[in-house]
């Protein structure tokens, strides 16, 4: 309970978010289908896809799923928990290779505070160093002014991004880090120099519609294009640093939110891939945001709880499974992490 | 030599390009750096390599290689050195050279010059260092990971990055100009990669030997 708050608790003055009683319900049943697929396609060493970032994804979507599942429930819990733990390298990472080592080791950290077990509290706690080493900064040869400063990447390579940014940034808010670290005002700087907002980023690129590109000067839907995915993790990632939502810079992401405001697509990419992931990430950022309506630019109030979970819902395949079937891009060809990712937004929806 | 030394020059600007274009390289990726130069300038430079030397000559050619690129990448970190990465990336650079000192052995009897056999050998290196780009909307349409996986494994930049462990798919440029970064992939597995590349130099060497003796 007390990790659900620290995810959302810059919306805890919100009032109760209101959503259909029957929606609910049928929400709830596809949290326990997408669950249902997952166990029947759990590994027997407790594993998904024999991936560490999937294995920890799925673990968050049954520990936070309106069931509340423990450890206490037995060997489907326990074993990819046992399964993450065996991952856990010397210098604090979790994962399987050397590749992704920043996203297993977020996701990892969120899940295993997500068990409430105060026995991993040092796993986490190295885990967070690791995560906050990555980050660009003096000691790797980077000054304030360099677009890269206060970036977090994959962790195979310098590169910093903000998907990987906004990940890191959740893990360490999910598990406490310290709030006075200067990793929080690194984070912010970056966050800045992904933002097309002249007036806070300093990039000769920026645009002004509000909206959050994938790294400074790139946007894998061409040229430096704001675009759903990433202004949702740019807004959570504003939220979770410490930025008040008052903030231009939080209000220009939401503005760009109420003006491209759909769920037919993911706004501003040129094809379906990263569709799954907006769909997550939306819902992770509109419940930090913390209001249950969005009145979009032409006026039109929307329930955004309602909406995320009818369209989710229409995506559902009859095996309880949810998959991109038109890109590979990024997993979302694999079920696994797909369904887990799905049940993790339904969560924040149904909540 | 000099035609070496413009070899070398052009391919560490290339390199330089691709992975960043930036002074802050990070240790793993001047350790790839380094050892593709190595590599390079080897290729051209030594007697070997123009197919009329004996097996041993190769071998001292290869090991020396691997002691030059150990050595540059050890005194390169000076601070932060590792020994560890030094050693992958000399015995990944022994491994490499050995197969293309036979390959170049072999296809100069193939072809009847040693200039030609290197130039053919160089066109194929760039296209197998370069299929992440070049078949990376294949990959992206396939969505399959064995077909990625395929195309690293089945490259020298790409093995010489897992020995470095180097995310070089995730690299700005890499990232920009290929799909392949954001597709499910793994990195080759060291120990097996090592050992396919040693079979494929023994295999050549055995082949190319085989050939001298059917001229004779």
């Amino acid at each position: 309970m007390v990790f659900s708050l620290l995810l959302i608790a810059p919306a805890a003055a919100a009032a109760e978010p209101e959503m259909d009683p029957a929606l609910r319900s049928q929400a709830q049943r596809a949290v326990d289908g997408g669950l249902r697929y997952l166990r029947t396609h759990q590994a027997p060493d407790g594993s998904w896809s024999g991936s560490v970032g999937v294995t920890a994804i799925a673990l968050r979507a049954f520990l936070e799923s309106h069931r509340r599942y423990s450890e206490a429930d037995g060997a489907f819990i326990t074993r990819p928990v046992a399964f993450i733990l065996e991952h856990v390298n010397e210098d604090g990472w979790i994962g399987e290779a050397h590749l992704n080592r920043n996203y297993n080791t977020a996701v990892a950290i969120v899940a295993l505070q997500a068990t409430a077990n105060a026995k991993y509290a040092p796993i986490i706690a190295n885990a967070q160093e690791f995560l906050a080493g990555l980050q660009i900064d003096g000691g790797e040869g980077y000054d304030k002014g360099h677009a890269y400063y206060g970036g977090i990447g994959y962790g195979g390579d310098e590169r910093p991004d903000l998907s990987n940014q906004y990940l890191a940034i959740e893990a360490l808010r999910a598990s406490s880090f310290d709030p006075q670290s200067p990793v929080w005002e690194r984070a912010k700087l970056f966050l800045d120099r992904c933002q097309n907002r002249s007036e806070s980023n300093d990039q000769a690129w920026a645009g002004n519609d509000g909206g959050f590109t994938y790294m400074p000067g790139f946007s894998p839907h061409g040229g430096t294009a704001s675009y759903g995915g990433m202004t949702h993790a740019g807004l959570i990632s504003l939220l979770f640093a410490g930025v008040d939502k008052s903030d231009p810079r939080v209000q220009a992401a939401y503005d760009w939110i109420r003006a491209n405001y759909t769920l037919e697509r993911n706004p501003g990419a040129r094809d379906a891939s990263g569709l799954y992931y907006y769909y997550e990430v939306f819902a992770k950022s509109m419940a930090a945001f913390g209001e249950s309506s969005v009145v979009t630019s032409d006026g039109t109030t929307r329930n955004w709880r309602e909406d995320l979970t009818r369209k989710v819902l229409s995506l559902q395949h009859e095996d309880g499974s949810w998959v991109n079937s038109e890109s590979p891009r990024w997993w979302e060809d694999d079920k696994n992490l797909i369904t887990a990712r799905m049940v993790v937004a339904l969560n924040l929806t149904t909540r | 030599m000099l035609k070496s030394a413009v070899v070398a020059v052009v391919l560490a600007q290339g390199l330089w390009v691709v992975l960043g274009g930036s002074t802050h390289l990070p240790r793993e990726a001047t350790a790839l750096l380094l050892a593709s130069l190595v590599l390079a300038s080897g290729f051209s430079l030594h007697p070997a390599s123009e197919g009329r030397s004996g097996v041993g000559e190769l071998v001292i050619w290869c090991l020396a290689l691997a002691i030059g690129a150990t050595a540059l990448v050890a005194f390169r970190g000076r601070e932060n050195s590792d020994p560890i990465l030094a050693l992958r990336v000399g015995s990944a650079v022994a491994v490499l050279a050995l197969v293309l000192g036979s390959a170049h052995r072999l296809l100069a009897r193939l072809l009847g010059s040693g200039d030609r056999a290197r130039l053919a050998l160089a066109v194929a290196l760039g296209l197998a260092g370069a299929a992440p780009v070049w078949l990376g909307p294949l990959a992206d349409r396939l969505g399959s990971r064995a077909f990625v996986n395929g195309v690293l494994w089945a490259s020298p930049l790409g093995y010489l990055a897992s020995m470095t462990e180097y995310d070089y798919l995730r690299s700005r440029w890499f990232y920009v100009h290929s799909p392949v970064g954001s597709l499910r992939f793994d990195a080759p597995p060291k120990g097996r990669t090592t050992a396919a590349y040693l079979l494929l130099g023994s295999l050549l060497l055995g082949a190319e030997h085989v050939r001298s003796r059917c001229r004779r």
